[in-house]
């Protein structure tokens, strides 16, 4: 995988968060694995459609997706609900966008699907067509993994 | 100047599908003074909802399933050539601000935006001819 396309995800994942929720974002070490990923029980997938195709899942506990959201709704929500699902979903929305904005100004030609965000426990993404970068984020609200896999065509 | 119109309740139409972008949105427009008329989750709700309700302003985003707000856009300059829309997405690449400034848009801003820089942008849109 391109190099070149999974850096800006991970940039925007920084600095969106940051920006909505005034706090800062640390990135740990990148990591390649195989499929299928495991998932810490909530999970937001976009893909990534155009000269490359993919997808960014932003991956997280539901207590870090109920914290998450608590920051950026101003008030406190302690359990995992439908605002909780438009949040998280719109935060990978947010992220995807900047990204792909980024890399079309840079003179690609890519889009993203509006986000889809599946929960449960023991939850796994598969693609074996793909080898995904996986980058957490630690954040004062609980880890969040950037899981990016995409493919020039 | 700004004031006065302010008070005159300026009806908006928020246009997320998103209901975390809409609730603060719509939070934000309700404590300045904006009358938030209604809230549609895609394209085709918003086109109906626009007939329906003649709101003054629309925040309009871009990426939404059935139909994106670059389409919505073009079909609700169809209803009113002077419609005053505002862009509020996630998606910021010259294209995609270009196309729909081009096809009428009023204003662009980016998500996640900051309150001040988003009632400053729905004040441009507002006060565009």
């Amino acid at each position: 995988m391109k190099s070149d396309f999974v850096h800006p995800f991970v940039d925007a994942a920084v600095k969106v968060m940051e920006e909505a929720t005034g706090t800062k974002v640390r990135r740990g070490s990148v990591a390649l694995i195989a499929s299928p990923i495991s998932t810490l029980g909530v999970a937001s997938i976009i893909g990534i459609l155009g000269e490359a195709e993919g997808r960014m899942v932003m991956d997280l506990s539901p207590e870090t997706a109920c914290k998450l959201a608590s920051c950026m709704n101003g008030q406190e929500i302690s359990e995992y609900d439908e605002l909780v699902t438009s949040t998280i979903n719109e935060l990978a929305n947010m992220v995807g966008g900047r990204a792909v904005s980024e890399l079309v100004n840079r003179g690609h030609q890519l889009d993203i699907t509006p986000p889809t965000l599946f929960t449960g426990r023991d939850m796994e993404v598969s693609n074996t067509a793909l080898e995904t970068v996986v980058v957490p984020l630690e954040t004062d609200f609980g880890p969040v993994m950037l899981n990016i896999a995409v493919r020039i065509k | 100047m700004n004031e006065v119109k302010k008070t005159k309740k300026c009806p908006v139409l928020v246009v997320d599908d998103s209901e975390f972008v809409a609730r603060l949105m719509i939070k934000m427009l309700d404590e300045s003074g904006y009358q938030v008329v209604g809230h549609a989750k895609n394209g085709q709700d918003a086109l109906a909802k626009y007939r329906e309700l003649n709101p003054e302003i629309v925040t309009m985003d871009i990426i939404m399933p059935n139909m994106g707000g670059i389409e919505a856009i073009s079909e609700l300059f169809k209803i009113n050539r002077r419609a005053k829309v505002l862009v509020v997405s996630a998606m910021g690449h010259a294209n995609i601000v270009d196309q729909a400034m081009k096809i009428g848009a009023k204003h662009y801003i980016l998500k996640p935006f900051q309150k001040d820089d988003f009632l400053k942008a729905v004040d441009i849109v507002r006060d565009a001819a």
